[in-house]
Parts: C-alpha cells; sequence; structure tokens
C-alpha cells in the first residue's frame, strides 16, 4: 500500500542490473582502446628497444605466484561481473562478514557498505577494472619495475578490501578459523603479492627462501591448535536434535544452502551429513593435516617441504570443496575464498626453496630497469585500467551524493507527459493563500502529503528539504509543492506542525497546501491521488505520486514517489527530484 | 581483605533495601483506561499484533447499551491514546509514533465522528497527561510544560518549572494532570507526580503551590496512576508500597483519603473510573486476575483473561478481554462481561479489524 511504508530494492532489480551492464559495456570499450594502443606503442618501439633475454630466467617460484595472483584477480573481477554485485554486495557479503567483528570492525565495513549503496553502479563496475587491471598487470609484467609496482597495487587493494571489505577477515569475530577463510582470502593475496615486491634477488637468496616458508610453517601450525582448542565449537557435531551444533557441520550446512549446481550442494550436504556424525574424527583429520603441513614446513628438508607441499595441497582442496563450498556461489561471491591462493602461495614459496635459481647478482637486477618493453607498455596499460575503476571509487569515497537511478528503481520508471495543470485556489502553512497562477514561472515539483501520516510522507517532506538543499542557488526558481491528502486531518495548524517538524520552516519555496474538502478532494480526483480513511486507527491511505510542472504551469513528468526504506534510498528520490527538475528550465 | 568484603557486601545489601519495592514502579505504557461520565462511557485499550507497529490503540465507547469501537479515523494510533472525558465531550490525543513526532487532538461528542480540526501548533511534543473541563483542554508536555486551551483561545504553554521541581526533589516526576473548577483551586490545574522518596508533595497547583493530602502520611514509593477532575474537584488513585490502592479525592480545597483498594502487592493492569466517583482497578495478584472496587465490595477474582474495565453510564462494571490474530491478520476479538457482585455474564462480543501493517 503506497503512502503506508517503504518499499526495498531487490537485488535483481532490471533497472539497476540494465545500468550495471550497460555502463560495464561502455567501459569495456575504453579497455579494448587502451589495449590496441598499448599493442601499437609496442609494435612501433619493438624493433627500437633493447631484448631483455639475456638476463636470468625468472624464479620459479616467483613466476607461479605472480600467474597464479594475476589470473585469481582476473577471476575475481570476472565475478565482480555477476548481475546481483550492485545491490547485493553490501547486504549480502560486506555487513555479514563483521557481523561477529567488534563495533569499531563493523563500523568500518559498514563505512565501505555505505560507499557501496550510494554508487553501487559505478562502484560494482570500478572494481571490475581494478582487479581486471591489477590480474593483467602482475601477468604481462614479468619484471624489474613494473612488476613490482603491480605487486604494490595488489597489496595496497587488497589491503583495502581486507579491512573496509571484509572486517579483517574476521580475525577479531569469534570462532574464526582457517577453514572458514579466516585470515580472510585478500590478507593472504596481499602476503603473496609481498613475495612479488622484494627484489628478485631474495629468491635466490636461501636464508630468505627458508625463513618464508617457516613463516608459513608457524601459520599453519598456529592455525591447527587454533582449530584444535577445547570449547571453539570445533569438535562439535549434530545436537540430540540433529541440528549442526558444530563449527563445521555449522558452516558445510550454511554452505550447501547457497544457490548453486545441485551437484556441488549434494557434495557438500554429504559431507555436513559426515561432519555431523563424526565430528571428532573430521576435525582431528583437518589439525592433523595442519600440524604436518606446518611442521613439514618449519623443518624445510627437501623432503619434509614435499611432503608437507602434498599434505597442504590435499588440505586446501578439500577445505575449498567442502567446506568453503568454492567460494563463489550465489551471486555475489567476490572470490574462490582462502583456500585456492592459500594453495598457490604455499606451491611458490615451497618451489622458492625447492628450485632456488643460481644467485642474480646485483648489477643484473640494476639491469632489469622498468622490465623490459612489454612490461612498460601493457603494465602501463594495466595500470590505467587500474586507474579507469580508482578515479571513480575514489569519488565515490569522499562523495555522499546517491545514484539518482536507485529511487527509479524502487518505483515504475516516470512517465512524460503533457497537460495543463488544474487550476486552483489553497491555503499555505502560513495561512498565505497561494494559487496555481502565482506559482506560474516557477518549475513546480507537486506532490500529496498526509499531515499526520507515520511512514512516508514525512520522509518525502524531509527529501523534499533535501532536494532544495540540492538545489543551492537555482531553489529559487523552483517551488515545492504538497497538497494534503488527508480527508480528516487538513487544518493549517496541522501543516504548520509538518513544516515544523520536517525541517522546511524556513525554505520560503515550500508550500504545504490545505483547503477546504470539496477542493482537496477535485485535486485529488484530477492527480489521481486515491485516498481513504478506515477505521481502527489506521492511518489514512494514499498514493506516494509527485508530478513536475514546468514554468507555463503545465504537467511535464509524474513518477510514483514512494521513499524506501533506507536512508539511501530516500537520498535518492532528492538526488532524482533536483535533478528532474533541473531538466526542466 | 575480609573486612574489605564485608563492606562491599554490606553496602549491596544497602543499595538493594534503598531500592524501591517491585509493583511500585511505573505502570505499563498504555494502560487501558476507562472514563464514565453519566452520559458516556469510554474506554481506550490496545488490540492488533503484540509489539512492533501493528498494535493500535482502539477507542470503545457506549452511552449504555451496547459498546461500539470509536477510535478517531484518519489517524494511525499505534503512538497510544490519551483520553479526556467531560460530561458527553470525548478528547483523545494521539501519541507520537514512527515519524509523526507532534500529537494531533480529535474530540467527539458521545458517539458522535471526532472532529480531528480541535489541533493548537503549541501542543507539539509527546504529552503524558490529558485533561478537559467545560471549555478548556490541557496536556502535560514533556514533563515541565503545560499546554492549555480554553474556548476558541489559541493554545498557550506555560513552563510548571516550580511544580516540575517539587516532583523531581523526591525522586519523581509530574506524570499527570486534572482541570479543576477555577473556584475550587488556585488555578484550575492540579499536577500530580509519583515519588520514590519519603518527601513526596503529591500534588501542586500549575503554579507550584503544595497541596497536602491528609490521612496517607510520606509513605516512599508512591506511584500515582490516575488524577482526574470530578464534578465536585478531582480524584486520584495511587498505589502505595504498604497499603494497597489508595483513592484520594480532592474537595473545598484539600486532598482526603477516602477509600483503600485490598490490592496489595497486586500489579494494575487497567483501572476504572465511573459516573460516581467509583473506582476500579483490574490487578494481577499472585498470579490470578482480580477485580477491586470502591465501596463495601470485596476483591473478586475473575476467571479468564482480562486486560481492561471501564464503568457504564450506569454505574455497572464491565470487565474487556482482547485476542489477538496477528498470525491470520483476522479481527481482534474483544469479548464483554457485566461484573454484578462476583459474577460475571458475558454480554457481547466486538469484532475490530485492526489495520495489521497499515502503519508500516
Amino acid at each position: 500500500m503506497t503512502g503506508m511504508g517503504g518499499s526495498g530494492l531487490e537485488t535483481g532489480n532490471s533497472l539497476i542490473t540494465d545500468a550495471f551492464g550497460t555502463l560495464m559495456l561502455h567501459q569495456l570499450l575504453v579497455v579494448f582502446s587502451l589495449f590496441l594502443l598499448g599493442s601499437l606503442v609496442w609494435m612501433l618501439l619493438g624493433p627500437k628497444f633493447p631484448a631483455t633475454s639475456a638476463l636470468p630466467a625468472e624464479p620459479r617460484g616467483r613466476a607461479i605466484l605472480r600467474y597464479g595472483l594475476g589470473i585469481l584477480w582476473i577471476l575475481d573481477a570476472y565475478l565482480q561481473t555477476q548481475a546481483s554485485m550492485p545491490l547485493g554486495l553490501p547486504d549480502g557479503v560486506l555487513r555479514p562478514s563483521a557481523t561477529t567483528s567488534p563495533s569499531w570492525v563493523q563500523h568500518l565495513v559498514n563505512h565501505g557498505a555505505l560507499i557501496w549503496q550510494r554508487q553501487p553502479i559505478h562502484t560494482a563496475v570500478a572494481v571490475i577494472w581494478i582487479q581486471l587491471g591489477i590480474g593483467l598487470w602482475l601477468i604481462v609484467a614479468k619484471r624489474g619495475w613494473m612488476s613490482r609496482l603491480g605487486a604494490m597495487a595488489s597489496i595496497a587493494w587488497a589491503l583495502s578490501i581486507w579491512s573496509a571489505g571484509t572486517g579483517f577477515g574476521a580475525i577479531f569475530a569469534s570462532g574464526s578459523s582457517l577453514l572458514f577463510g579466516s585470515p580472510g582470502s585478500s590478507f593472504v593475496y596481499a602476503i603473496a603479492s609481498s613475495f612479488l615486491v622484494v627484489p628478485m634477488t631474495k629468491w635466490s637468496s636461501e636464508r630468505f627462501t627458508i625463513r618464508s616458508v617457516k613463516v608459513l610453517g608457524g601459520f599453519f601450525v598456529a592455525m591447527g591448535v587454533l582449530q584444535a582448542w577445547p570449547g571453539r565449537g570445533t569438535w562439535a557435531g549434530f545436537d540430540r536434535h540433529h541440528q549442526p551444533a558444530g563449527q563445521i557441520v555449522a558452516m558445510a550446512t550454511t554452505m550447501a544452502q547457497t544457490p548453486q549446481p545441485h551437484v556441488v550442494s549434494s557434495i557438500v550436504s554429504s559431507f555436513a551429513t559426515l561432519a555431523g556424525d563424526a565430528p571428532v574424527l573430521v576435525n582431528a583429520l583437518f589439525v592433523v593435516a595442519m600440524v604436518v603441513t606446518g611442521a613439514g614446513l618449519l623443518v624445510a628438508s627437501k623432503r619434509s617441504l614435499n611432503v608437507a607441499l602434498v599434505v597442504g595441497l590435499v588440505f586446501c582442496a578439500v577445505t575449498w570443496i567442502f567446506v568453503e563450498d568454492f567460494g563463489f556461489f550465489g551471486g555475489v561471491g567476490t572470490d574462490p575464498n582462502t583456500m585456492p591462493v592459500l594453495a598457490l602461495l604455499l606451491v611458490g614459496l615451497v618451489l622458492g626453496v625447492t628450485r632456488r635459481p643460481a644467485g642474480m647478482t646485483e648489477g643484473e637486477e640494476a639491469r632489469e630497469g622498468l622490465g623490459g618493453l612489454v612490461a612498460i607498455v601493457f603494465g602501463s596499460v594495466s595500470a590505467l585500467i587500474v586507474v579507469l575503476g580508482a578515479i571513480p571509487l575514489a569519488q565515490a569515497s569522499v562523495s555522499t551524493a546517491v545514484d539518482p537511478l536507485l529511487a527509479q528503481a524502487i518505483n515504475t520508471p516516470p512517465q512524460t507527459v503533457h497537460f495543463a495543470g488544474l487550476p486552483f485556489t489553497l491555503t499555505d502553512q502560513r495561512g498565505h493563500t497561494v494559487t496555481s497562477a502565482s506559482l506560474k514561472g516557477k518549475v513546480v515539483a507537486l506532490t500529496f502529503l498526509d499531515p499526520v501520516c507515520v511512514s512516508d510522507c514525512p520522509t518525502i517532506a524531509r527529501e523534499m528539504a533535501a532536494t532544495d538543499a540540492l538545489l543551492g542557488t537555482d531553489a529559487q526558481r523552483v517551488a515545492l509543492v504538497a497538497i494534503n491528502a488527508n480527508p480528516a486531518y487538513n487544518s493549517v495548524a496541522i501543516s504548520q506542525s509538518f513544516t515544523e517538524e520536517n525541517g522546511l520552516g524556513g525554505r520560503a519555496n515550500w508550500y504545504f497546501l490545505t483547503g477546504d474538502l470539496p477542493q482537496l478532494q477535485r485535486l485529488w480526483a484530477f492527480y489521481d491521488v486515491q485516498t481513504s480513511n478506515s477505521p481502527a486507527g489506521a492511518m489514512t491511505s494514499h498514493n506516494d505520486i509527485t508530478y513536475l510542472l514546468d514554468t507555463h504551469g503545465t504537467v511535464r513528468l509524474v513518477f510514483a514517489s514512494t521513499p524506501g526504506n533506507t536512508g539511501i534510498l530516500h537520498a535518492s528520490y532528492s538526488a532524482f527530484l533536483a535533478e528532474q527538475l533541473r531538466n526542466l528550465w | 581483605m575480609r573486612w574489605f568484603l564485608r563492606s562491599i557486601v554490606l553496602g549491596a545489601l544497602g543499595i538493594l533495601a534503598m531500592m524501591p519495592a517491585v509493583g511500585a514502579t511505573t505502570p505499563l505504557p498504555n494502560q487501558p483506561v476507562g472514563l464514565t461520565s453519566p452520559s458516556v462511557a469510554t474506554l481506550s485499550l490496545f488490540a492488533g499484533a503484540n509489539g512492533g507497529n501493528n498494535r493500535f490503540g482502539e477507542v470503545l465507547a457506549t452511552t449504555g447499551n451496547r459498546w461500539v469501537l470509536d477510535t478517531p479515523e484518519g489517524i494511525a494510533t499505534n503512538g497510544g491514546i490519551l483520553m479526556a472525558l467531560s460530561g458527553a465531550r470525548v478528547t483523545a490525543a494521539m501519541l507520537p509514533s514512527q515519524l509523526l513526532r507532534f500529537t494531533p487532538l480529535a474530540q467527539a461528542d458521545a458517539l458522535g465522528p471526532f472532529s480531528p480540526d480541535f489541533f493548537g501548533g503549541a501542543a507539539v511534543a509527546a504529552p503524558s497527561a490529558l485533561s478537559t473541563g467545560a471549555s478548556t483542554t490541557a496536556l502535560l508536555v514533556a514533563g515541565n510544560r503545560l499546554a492549555v486551551k480554553t474556548g476558541s483561545r489559541s493554545w498557550s504553554v506555560r513552563s510548571v518549572a516550580v511544580a516540575a521541581a517539587v516532583a523531581k526533589a523526591c525522586g519523581g516526576s509530574l506524570s499527570a494532570v486534572a482541570l479543576v473548577r477555577p473556584d475550587r483551586i488556585v488555578d484550575g490545574t492540579i499536577l500530580g507526580h509519583s515519588c520514590s522518596g519519603p518527601t513526596w508533595t503529591p500534588f501542586t497547583t500549575a503554579g507550584g503551590h503544595a497541596l497536602a493530602v491528609a490521612g496517607l502520611g510520606r509513605s516512599p514509593s508512591l506511584q500515582l496512576l490516575r488524577l482526574v477532575a470530578t464534578p465536585t474537584g478531582a480524584l486520584a488513585l495511587v498505589q502505595t508500597p504498604t497499603r494497597g490502592l489508595v483513592v484520594l479525592t480532592y474537595s473545598s480545597g484539600s486532598w482526603f483519603l477516602s477509600a483503600t483498594l485490598l490490592a496489595h502487592p497486586g500489579v494494575v493492569r487497567a483501572t476504572a473510573i465511573g459516573p460516581r466517583g467509583q473506582v476500579a482497578a483490574l490487578v494481577i495478584d499472585h498470579g490470578t486476575e482480580r477485580v477491586v472496587r470502591t465501596g463495601s465490595l470485596a476483591p473478586c477474582t475473575v476467571a479468564g483473561t482480562w486486560s481492561a474495565v471501564a464503568f457504564t453510564p450506569s454505574g455497572s462494571l464491565n470487565l474487556f478481554s482482547v485476542v489477538n490474530h496477528p498470525a491470520h491478520q483476522l479481527p481482534s476479538l474483544v469479548t464483554v462481561a457485566a461484573l454484578s457482585g462476583n459474577h460475571l455474564t458475558v454480554t457481547e462480543q466486538l469484532g475490530i479489524d485492526v489495520p495489521y501493517g497499515s502503519s508500516a
């Protein structure tokens, strides 16, 4: 019922998903153009540029990390193209990631979610280009400073997501576990990227590579101990009502309910049953796998590293499939969760020890410079793609402007019309007579409000005030007019109280008009406003509708104006109204 | 160390001892209230889904035959309703709820339709009490302001800071108001408050003059439940921790203890004041519902789940039960029973089609 409660916004709203797709395609053309330009430069400069082939090959472990991370970022960018992302990510992924974290973490994540919600389309598209750009950057820039800059960009973006997007991977939440993704895939992305930032000579250093695997080993052992720690629910299965009581069974049960192919959900469901019926066995296997992997890395002999590699990879694969459920199903999956990147880190660091190259001299490293023509040209193209996303994201971060498309998305699209408005003589909240003729020369936003309404009408009135503020000095060319829509409560005194209570008291271009009931009824009928009173304490029902009249008093646009149920949707209404009013002069 | 622990335990016990007794604290907000004059009776109660915004204040009224639904239309009543009765004129103040932040009034004669024009821009906050006289309406707003409208004049708001300070001095706050004929009291208005301390000065005039009560003493933890004007002065219903419910009457410039209702240690669920100053209360006493009344009638136990009481214009007492069907969005069912002696007779049933979801 309009006028009595806000509507929400479904994640699959066609207006938003269409706009998302359109913006993405438009910017994809820019991305293609950049690549074409890069290719042209490469072809022109190629013959003149000194070759880097004389330099020692890139260490195997580094190459695997670099390509793997690049592919993962590109996969993440692809996942960001899902139609549900613009509207689904904040409440489907961001906020839930911090629900059990301390309030300061929730506050940080909520801030990130608000940035996204204000400009969902531009933000969602921006993230695609940032991730695609970083992925391509890591792949095309093999060595030299361009490669290291790409890795730095990867670290910066991963840490941004880790903090404001995932609430630090829920490490401050109770019950965090490596099995469920803690300390967060983006944190592991950042750690893995940091190995690409270090100078290439480090990969030839026995001390550095062995220390690296030992640190990773320590991490696995610590996670194993945490997993084994009593009282955290890791050893529990089903309760006596056969409901999930343990951590692992609860997680697997939840993940099995994610929208996904039936085969996958049945696999995860079967595992949930196993974890519920034999929780001690299942958790013990996970603990042993983590401790064995960690111990193998800590010993750091060739044999122990191979054992750690095999056990660790099996652990990652089993966890990824059966507990994390691949991580990217459900329409708003942003990445394949922690296990693939952890496995990549494990492989990269172990190969860093077992396939350590002959020492690269500092002189050879210095000769790498920016990393060769391919790295310079296509690394720069990739960097520009990152910038293509970073600029609108930065703008959204510092701006409180809300996308006006959201207000349209919760209502039917506005209709362009052309008819003369109905003449009237009414009284405003100041007790002054206002006629339709007296408003000519101004663009008029005309709506119908109930002064004793408890929900939509005060919201719409406040958005009228916000519209007035958005218009700035142009506001003097606009009249914001509301006609009383309550058959019973329509005195001037009530108009005055409503005006004061909703922050419109000092606005010269605000008119809350009322009159005798026959005249109000004539206006309601003309503007298709259905009002009715019900017994038993119901508020007056009426439809939320707004008309825009040009300076000649001709009605030019009509739209439903249900304000929605969030502050952001409300703000979108005022942004939309201000935009449309400006179009009429 | 031992003395330290002892002092902590003794201190805690001391604090507990100073706390007001259970049952003498603030009554439930928006308690059902029955008001009756010789020509009309009204009852305000809540119906609809429990909690949230889907509970609506409803007004039932009768002139002597059947009770009818008489809730003011055109406004959501989910914030609650304050009622006042003067002769046959019923006044309702709709309390703010959700985004409505001021208090529209409506007025009706007997069972006639409510007129919503009776409103002033002065009454823009949540009032805690409403009283009407022959031509005057008073709202106690925000605990320290009195908005008064006389005749067709506009509202005037005056501070009752002195009275508020008296209330505050004993740990209470202004909570009730009664308009009394100006010739019977200095400025025609009595303000009442509760007190959790031993220095209770229960009633003051709007000008800050204290009105002493003879016979009640200065008992701590007193809860003023009702304060209404009567043809001869005023009547107050006070819950005390030691004497049960006490009825006070104001006449010829003084307050008198006129009756004690044996309700200790009951919890008052609803109260009613009759056309000749009778008082009845529905109390829960150790899990049992009982009705206590002024006069020589002993408290009587009433089987069933009753939620309100009201006198009819003829002076007989009615009990009301409300059954809500929030899940099915069916009408709430109100059962009315007449209490004669200790005997209950169901007289009628009303279905109230509560507007589920219409305020959200």
